[in-house]
């Protein structure tokens, strides 16, 4: 992904930032982690809904001449 | 419109971590959104706060009151669109430190809830179940996923 490809999409202007790459790696919010983690193992994750049926279009049977 | 007003968002090569700087009548904050996996393949817990320069502690407990809420709010949601096209099978977890944080992450569910639900599943975690999310459900935590 780009951010050319990400700028066209719903979301502000982002700049990507290769020395955020080190803070990316560490952990700063291990309490909400935790947290998630906890909610995760004891409820685990909901059911999705079925995806929506696709549709599919009629085709009208040729009646043959014969 | 949802996002149509919010900040500039810096972020790493991974679109995991997001940084931006609010602007306010306390001045100018920075504001970090990490996206961090958690036991669960495909979960991720979304952590947000703000980041004291001197130190660079994080701090998610901070009401900062800079004025700028909703912006502040339409640019973490905003980071969240620009997370799933990274990863599109993502469920991304949201808890609040306190019950006044949560009812402003339902607030802000809220608010943008018609455009969200476009593009989102969302669900809301009410005594001990998954519940698909409505305005006044008082959640304890909140989970969406790309449709």
């Amino acid at each position: 992904m780009t951010i050319n490809q990400l700028n066209k999409l719903k979301v502000p202007i982002f700049k990507i930032n290769p020395q955020l790459n080190e803070l990316a790696a560490i952990p700063m919010f291990e309490e909400k982690v935790a947290m998630a983690n906890e909610i995760l193992r004891t409820v685990g994750l909901p059911d999705l809904p079925p995806p929506a049926p696709k549709r599919t279009r009629k085709v009208k049977k040729k009646v043959s001449d014969a | 419109m949802f996002i149509e007003d919010r900040y500039e968002v810096e972020i790493s090569e991974d679109i995991s971590f997001f940084e931006f700087i609010s602007e306010g009548k306390q001045g100018s904050i920075y504001k970090i959104v990490q996206y961090s996996p958690t036991n669960l393949k495909d979960v991720y817990n979304l952590g947000f706060g703000d980041k004291n320069l001197q130190t660079g502690q994080i701090d998610d407990k901070i009401i900062t009151d800079n004025g700028d809420s909703e912006k502040v709010l339409a640019t973490v949601g905003a980071t969240v669109y620009a997370f799933v096209t990274q990863h599109p099978k993502a469920y991304i977890v949201i808890t609040g430190n306190s019950a006044a944080r949560t009812r402003l992450y339902r607030m802000a569910i809220n608010k943008y809830y018609n455009d969200i639900v476009q593009d989102f599943y969302v669900y809301g975690l009410l005594n001990g179940v998954w519940r698909p999310f409505k305005a006044n459900g008082n959640y304890k935590a909140f989970l969406i996923k790309k449709i």
